[in-house]
């Protein structure tokens, strides 16, 4: 073992309550150069997508023929698609729907699939096999047909969207962590903390979460990808955005489909969300290894 | 002539953090039918060294800098990886710490044994069987030829390490290494498979290094005894001579810290019962499905146990793994669930607490668990660990805290500049430390100690040992200290009780139970330990 320096300060001037492991973790986050960069870039498109309606170039509706299907040029830095509207700016508004579909279903997913994967794992015995058998039966629905019932039953909006693609996708993570916490259960500092008189919901949430941080980072970082992907199945359904909004996906989609003609309309959004993805794992991977204390000791 | 020979070995091992030596230019002879035991504590590099023999330790990190391994004529270190393979397992066999862990689950025995021959040797199925089947019979399986088709779950932690020696012996080994082999059992299975080791190393002249950091053990069979601290041999010669005039302090400082003696501090208990146990029954059932309940299995953990602490005293509860004595200081604590009987603290019934009563009550009992590797939440500091139990039972609040914990680090004598450590950062005697001052945070009245210092070295453990005797004079705490080690018990306890399957059998002062054990099973247990004479 080597040596541990203390800081300088006063260790009972810093202390704060709880928020030590996070606090940690920033500060060797800090260290990770790849993980800072994939932040800077998050935070960057972040910003541009919420000031899209003040920076946009140009409407995202607004059609010109004569320019349909334009390659990249000084006037419109990513081309035109084929109803001549200018990608950059459909881009940056696909952003807006994108990140934040993206973002709150998966926030949907995390609380639910946690909460619910912990206390069933941690409960156990009839609570966690009633708790399982649940997700088992939303399993087995066909995603499809469980949107279109959605969709009969409450119409169409965005609202619904996040709910619908959030309904599915925190039973993946409930049954991760549920894994996780039926392991971590048994370890004897669960025991101890028992002993110490702490409440089953003090337990979960001070001991058992903490501890099964690092599978549910790196599960939350690939739902945010695929709940991106998601959106353009659902908006080709029929369901959650429609033209002329645009989304990441929806854009891709379309490319995809005059990918040999006009290869910028596929090359773009898809270089976009990739780069996306990217910076998402890097951090997801930094991140993990930042809440582990016993990753790096300097 | 030597069997044998290992000159000026220099091991290392490389990290992002740099070279750090773990063997250092050790010299050493093993004499042809000899057994040459090898002591250190963790890190001492002991296992390391005959792991390199057979080109065991992975290359990178580690490295093997100089020396040389003379077997048989040949430099072990210079050998390919195709030749090595030759002598590993059919010149040179291992046998391993953990019985469990170094048997394929999904093989049977027989097939395990007859692999093992078959690399090496051209045999028919059939002559390898016959030949595992001898082998097995050696080491004392008795009904060899039908239980050889078993697989390893079938067998009891005793019967695989035997199995183990079994498999090392069946290819007619001339030099047969032990990496702590009894370290994982019970210790009337610890005597049976040492003296089965030194008869089949009499009866086939092997060559034996013995691997161990438990000097009583070794010190019976060996004929030459090595020493090892950091990576250096720091005292050698036979077992009498080592035990009897240790020249270097740290031999010295290893056999002193060896508990030979009963129970020095007399404690100030009184006659007034703290802690009362009545009837008390565990059952564990396996059922088969969440809504019939059809119980498959019932197995009875503790079965009418009774038991009475006085206030101040430490309780040894002692008994072979699977006696049930762990699953009764947890139904004590209430970390399983007792069927019946009643666990009276001071009169109040823990059993009948409801849910918030049981919270408050929880304050005058509190456990240490075994493992400090494992009692510790890795992603909390000390000072979060230790500032929990204070702030949930409200005996501190957040302005003092922090001096609580000075207090608490004091106690227990870890730095106070440690508290914004994680565990993993400690060694495995700081870690049980923190994990004693997180029991002893709530002052409670007892304290229930399951084998808190059998993951410790021997110098480690009594320095542990003499902490918690000091904290229970000085607080006045009511102890049961349940362990396998029957040394360490008498050590530090004023009586013993003896369990054994899920039951009492025993109970009696530490020094008279030592001296005239009543029951046939606690005679056993006491002639079973490992002695120094």
């Amino acid at each position: 073992m080597t040596e541990f320096v203390m800081p300088e300060s006063n260790p009972e001037t810093n202390i704060e309550q709880g928020s030590s492991l996070w606090q940690d973790a920033f500060l060797r986050l800090r260290k990770n150069k790849l993980a800072m960069f994939s932040l800077c870039f998050l935070i960057t498109l972040a910003l541009i997508s919420i000031l899209t309606p003040l920076i946009a170039p140009y409407s995202y509706e607004a059609q010109n023929l004569y320019l349909s299907a334009t390659a990249p040029s000084a006037e419109h830095w990513l081309g035109t698609d084929v109803l001549g509207r200018d990608l950059l700016t459909r881009l940056m508004y696909g952003g807006r729907i994108s990140l934040t579909v993206g973002i709150i279903a998966t926030t949907v997913a995390l609380l639910i699939g946690v909460t619910w994967g912990a206390v069933a794992g941690y409960i156990g015995g009839k609570t966690d096999m009633f708790m399982m058998r649940i997700v088992d039966i939303l399993y087995a629905l066909p995603f499809s047909i469980f949107i279109i019932l959605l969709t009969v039953v409450f119409g169409k909006s965005l609202l619904l969207l996040f709910l619908a693609i959030g309904a599915v996708e925190w039973l993946t993570m409930a049954r991760i962590i549920r894994g996780q916490v039926l392991s971590l259960k048994k370890q004897e500092y669960i025991e101890a903390a028992t002993a110490i008189g702490l409440s089953r919901w003090q337990i979960i949430r001070r001991h058992l979460i903490p501890n099964a941080l690092g599978p549910i980072i790196v599960y939350t970082t690939l739902t945010i990808p695929s709940v991106i992907l998601l959106e353009s199945f659902l908006s080709f359904l029929g369901l959650g955005i429609q033209p002329p909004q645009s989304s990441w996906g929806s854009l891709i989609s379309n490319g995809v489909e005059t990918m040999e003609e006009y290869p910028w309309l596929l090359i773009f959004p898809g270089g976009v969300l990739s780069l996306t993805l990217f910076s998402l794992n890097f951090l997801g991977d930094g991140l993990r290894d930042a809440l582990d204390p016993r990753v790096s000791k300097d | 002539m030597s069997a044998l020979s290992v000159k000026n070995l220099t091991i290392s091992f490389h990290s992002r953090e740099g070279r750090s030596v773990a063997v250092d230019g050790i010299s050493f002879d093993l004499n042809e039918g000899e057994i040459l035991g090898i002591v250190g504590e963790s890190g001492s590099g002991k296992s390391v060294t005959c792991y390199s023999l057979l080109g065991l330790i992975p290359c990178p990190p580690g490295k093997i800098d100089s020396g040389s391994a003379l077997f048989q004529g040949q430099d072990l270190f210079s050998l390919s990886e195709k030749e090595l393979r030759k002598v590993r397992g059919k010149k040179i066999s291992m046998i391993f710490q953990d019985p469990m862990t170094s048997l394929n689950p999904y093989m049977t025995i027989g097939n395990q044994i007859i692999e093992s021959i078959c690399i090496h040797e051209k045999l028919s199925k059939k002559d390898a069987r016959q030949r595992a089947i001898e082998s097995l019979v050696e080491v004392g399986i008795n009904d060899a030829a039908s239980r050889i088709d078993s697989y390893p779950h079938e067998y009891s932690g005793g019967m695989r390490q035997r199995v183990m020696i079994a498999m090392a012996l069946a290819t007619k080994p001339d030099l047969l290494i032990a990496d702590e082999p009894t370290t994982a059992l019970d210790v009337t299975i610890q005597a049976q498979i040492i003296d089965l080791l030194a008869d089949i190393q009499k009866k086939h002249k092997l060559s034996i290094i013995f691997i161990t950091h438990d000097l009583a053990v070794i010190h019976k069979i060996a004929h030459q005894i090595i020493v090892m601290e950091k990576g250096l041999i720091v005292e050698r010669g036979e077992p009498k001579s080592l035990f009897e005039s240790p020249k270097h302090p740290y031999t010295q400082k290893l056999i002193s810290a060896i508990p030979t003696t009963g129970k020095q501090v007399e404690n100030a208990s009184t006659d007034q019962f703290l802690l009362e146990v009545k009837n008390l029954h565990t059952t564990f059932r396996d059922s088969s499905g969440p809504f019939w309940n059809r119980t498959l299995e019932e197995v009875k953990a503790v079965n009418n146990v009774s038991l009475a602490l006085r206030k101040g005293e430490i309780v040894g509860l002692v008994g072979e793994s699977g006696s049930g004595k762990s699953t009764l200081g947890r139904s004590i604590m209430r970390l399983v669930n007792a069927e019946s009987g009643e666990v009276l603290i001071e009169g109040t019934n823990l059993l009948g607490l409801k849910d918030n009563e049981l919270k408050d009550a929880r304050r005058n009992f509190q456990m240490i668990f075994q493992d400090p590797y494992a009692s510790l939440n890795p992603r909390m500091t000390v000072f979060d660990t230790l500032a929990e139990p204070l702030l949930l039972h409200k005996i501190a609040d957040k302005n003092n805290v922090a001096e609580k914990i000075n207090i608490l680090m004091d106690e227990v004598g870890l730095d106070r500049r440690f508290v914004r450590k994680y565990p993993h950062e400690f060694s495995g005697g700081q870690r049980q430390r923190v994990a004693i001052a997180r029991a002893i945070a709530l002052r409670p009245k007892l304290i229930i100690a399951d084998e808190p210092v059998s993951a410790l070295d021997v110098t480690i453990q009594s320095q542990v040992l003499d902490l918690l005797l000091r904290l229970t004079k000085q607080y006045q705490l009511t102890m049961l200290f349940i362990s396998h080690d029957l040394s360490v018990v008498r050590y530090i306890c004023d009586r013993v009780a003896v369990m054994k399957s899920g039951q009492l059998v025993e109970i009696e002062d530490t020094e008279t139970l030592y001296n005239d054990p009543q029951h046939p099973y606690s005679k056993q247990l006491l002639s079973a330990i490992p002695r120094i004479e």
